[in-house]
């Protein structure tokens, strides 16, 4: 069973994923801003893959992302925004997926199951 | 007083001293044809005023055309003088200025009827230049020009050769290059020019008139011959280049021009002696003139050289004003482009930036509206889920589900950064865009910092503007990265499918190429970031990218990259 993080300051997206993968067998942690994403991923070497949304106060998706290859190069990190724009984000293409929010989560999902099954 | 009066005649100070040394005798004659003085052998007829009109029935012309200018007539045979009847003589006639009255100037021997050829000479090359300049300023273009050229060397009423050619210098190259020529290529095609010719009266000034009303389509066969011709002119052995490189004007004999070196030309012209004239224009030198008796072999003199330099120098005036005039107006064209560019480009930019602040709040409202979306999408899909198609909400929620579709949809159209509806897709080479992008020294862009380098052309399909748009955006970036003296090397290098223009720096810094990449990030600034976002959605939308590389030394590169284009 793979541990998934969610990273966002949506409540409802937050509760919205737990839901889906949780459905799909997978363990899913929450947290609300980046830097509470990066203590538990300090701590926690169970997390196996990021959901990972951009716009958030404090410390954004980028600098969560460019932390996250600063300390654990080989985890999964797809990069979930409600903005397509940072596609173009040289920083971006550290992610191993950007995918824009949708409410059809089938790409996401595959998405999850793709880079899992790595 | 005599040389005084000759000289405010003449206005030349050569023919005062001519007339000094070879006087024979003068004399006046009044408005009526009267004698009223004379000198020297016109000494004994004075009194005798009827024998003056017989002896030089030029008079009466004078008598009547008091405004002529004076001439140099060539005694006859019956004219009487006191002296030795074996003496040559010459007379010249013209107005006293300022008053009614003739001057008559008799002069003797060999050595007065020499200057007067001499001066027929000069007056007949001065007339021939007289016609050909009229023309030249009538020509409307270089082609035009080289015929009156050639036709000035060539006809029988000009200076009379056989067949003359015009090689002209190459802007780019070093060489003559064979332009135009003019003349029978044998002597059946003389015979029948020729004839032609004697059937009807052609003057100088109708054969130039022609030659600017035709526009044949069919080069004549001498044409043919020296279009392929190309002397080099770094070969300062070869004499063509020679007399083109020293200026000089040389007549060059069969035997010389059957050397090794020439064969080729004389292969095609055949056998010599040939005259060769440099071209050489108030500053630079436009190329050479040749001319030969190819059909007639009449010996080509001296005195044939000097009057073909000269032509040649007023036709070479000519021809450089012309080139200068066409590369002036072509330069005139390329800044009217350029000029059209920076306005275009200038909109564009504008046009961009408008574009950016809509595209961040649609981006923003995007946001606002997609998070929301997709919990109502997303929680509905979940309730779907859990409901069978018997179930009374199946068909509602199924309802929910399409509309959010719908609107997701909606709004990526409505985020699309560009709107391309306009665009222009040509075929162009990309080092060619990208000199031109430098060239159009827009703000912002140091261009003297650039240097562009690339070996061959190669093709891309893209609306040259947006391209544009796209280089001078990373363009404006760089020089703001690069503030010291240091060049910065656009090498612009193909890859398989693929051709990138490079950034690198010239000694080898890798701070401009780290910055550079720096800029693509939205941390370090959300403005610049957004408007290098603008370039990268460009390239991609060509199928291209933007990013970063390493070659084989280790040394990193900027790139902007696109697939090269070819034609299937």
């Amino acid at each position: 069973m793979s541990t998934i993080l969610v990273v966002d300051d949506e409540p409802a997206i937050r509760k919205l994923y737990q839901k889906e993968f949780i459905d799909d067998g997978h363990n899913v942690v929450l947290v609300e801003n980046g830097i509470k994403a990066m203590s538990i991923i300090e701590q926690d070497n169970d997390i196996d893959l990021v959901i990972l949304d951009i716009k958030m106060e404090e410390m954004d998706g980028l600098e969560v992302l460019d932390a996250i290859r600063n300390k654990r190069k080989g985890l999964r990190v797809i990069l979930n925004s409600a903005y397509s724009t940072y596609k173009n984000d040289f920083t971006s293409w550290l992610a191993d997926a950007y995918l824009v929010k949708s409410h059809d989560l089938t790409e996401l999902k595959d998405k999850v199951e793709e880079l899992l099954t790595v | 007083m005599l040389g005084q009066v000759f000289y405010n005649n003449t206005g030349q100070n050569d023919i005062l001293t001519i007339a000094n040394a070879s006087v024979a005798g003068y004399f006046i004659l009044n408005g009526n044809g009267h004698l009223c003085q004379s000198s020297g052998l016109v000494d004994d007829i004075h009194g005798n005023d009827n024998s003056m009109l017989d002896r030089f029935p030029m008079i009466q012309y004078h008598l009547h055309n008091p405004n002529a200018s004076g001439a140099f007539y060539r005694l006859s045979d019956k004219t009487f003088l006191s002296g030795s009847d074996e003496d040559q003589k010459s007379v010249y006639i013209g107005s006293l200025p300022h008053e009614d009255k003739l001057l008559g100037i008799v002069f003797k021997g060999i050595l007065l009827n020499v200057e007067v050829e001499h001066m027929k000479s000069e007056i007949f090359i001065l007339s021939l230049i007289t016609q050909a300049l009229r023309a030249f300023n009538r020509a409307n273009d270089l082609e035009n020009i080289l015929k009156i050229v050639l036709i000035g060397v060539t006809a029988g009423s000009g200076l009379g050769f056989n067949r003359a050619f015009v090689l002209l210098t190459q802007d780019e190259q070093n060489c003559l290059k064979g332009a135009l020529a003019n003349g029978p290529s044998s002597p059946e095609e003389a015979g029948h020019i020729w004839q032609k010719l004697s059937s009807g009266e052609l003057t100088l000034e109708k054969m130039f008139e022609e030659s600017l009303r035709k526009n044949e389509k069919e080069k004549p066969l001498l044409e043919n011959i020296i279009e392929d011709l190309v002397i080099p002119l770094d070969n300062k052995d070869n004499i063509f280049a020679r007399s083109a490189l020293e200026n000089k004007s040389m007549i060059i004999n069969e035997m010389t021009l059957a050397g090794s070196e020439y064969s080729e030309l004389h292969s095609k012209i055949g056998p010599g002696p040939i005259a060769v004239v440099p071209l050489v224009g108030n500053e630079y030198l436009q190329g050479v003139l040749i001319a030969d008796n190819f059909i007639t072999c009449k010996e080509i003199t001296e005195n044939d050289l000097y009057l073909l330099e000269i032509f040649a120098k007023y036709a070479s005036d000519s021809i450089e004003k012309f080139r200068l005039y066409k590369r002036l107006a072509k330069k005139v064209e390329a800044l009217k482009e350029a000029n059209r560019m920076i306005i275009s480009n200038r909109e564009n930019v504008i046009k961009a930036e408008k574009l950016s602040v809509l595209a961040d709040m649609a981006e923003q409202v995007a946001h606002e509206i997609r998070n929301p979306l997709t919990v109502v999408g997303g929680f509905t899909k979940l309730m779907l889920k859990k409901t069978t198609a018997e179930d009374e909400n199946y068909e509602d929620l199924k309802m929910i589900i399409d509309q959010v579709s719908r609107i997701e949809q909606a709004l990526e159209k409505f985020t699309s950064l560009m709107n391309y509806q306009n665009k222009d897709d040509r075929v162009c080479d990309l080092g060619e865009l990208v000199k031109s992008t430098l060239a159009m020294n827009l703000p912002g862009i140091d261009f003297s910092k650039f240097e562009v380098q690339y070996e061959r052309p190669v093709m891309i399909k893209i609306d040259p503007d947006l391209f544009r748009q796209a280089l001078f955006i990373v363009l404006k970036r760089a020089t703001a990265i690069q503030q010291n003296q240091e060049h910065i090397l656009l090498s612009i290098e193909r890859f398989n499918d693929k051709i990138s223009v490079n950034f690198k720096s010239i000694s080898h810094d890798s701070s401009l190429v780290n910055d550079l990449y720096d800029s693509f990030s939205s941390w370090q600034s959300h403005k610049k970031f957004k408007e290098l976002s603008t370039s990268i959605e460009i390239l991609k939308f060509y199928g291209g990218n933007i990013g970063l590389k390493a070659s084989s030394n280790e040394e990193s590169s900027f790139y902007l990259e696109l697939p090269v284009y070819e034609e299937v």
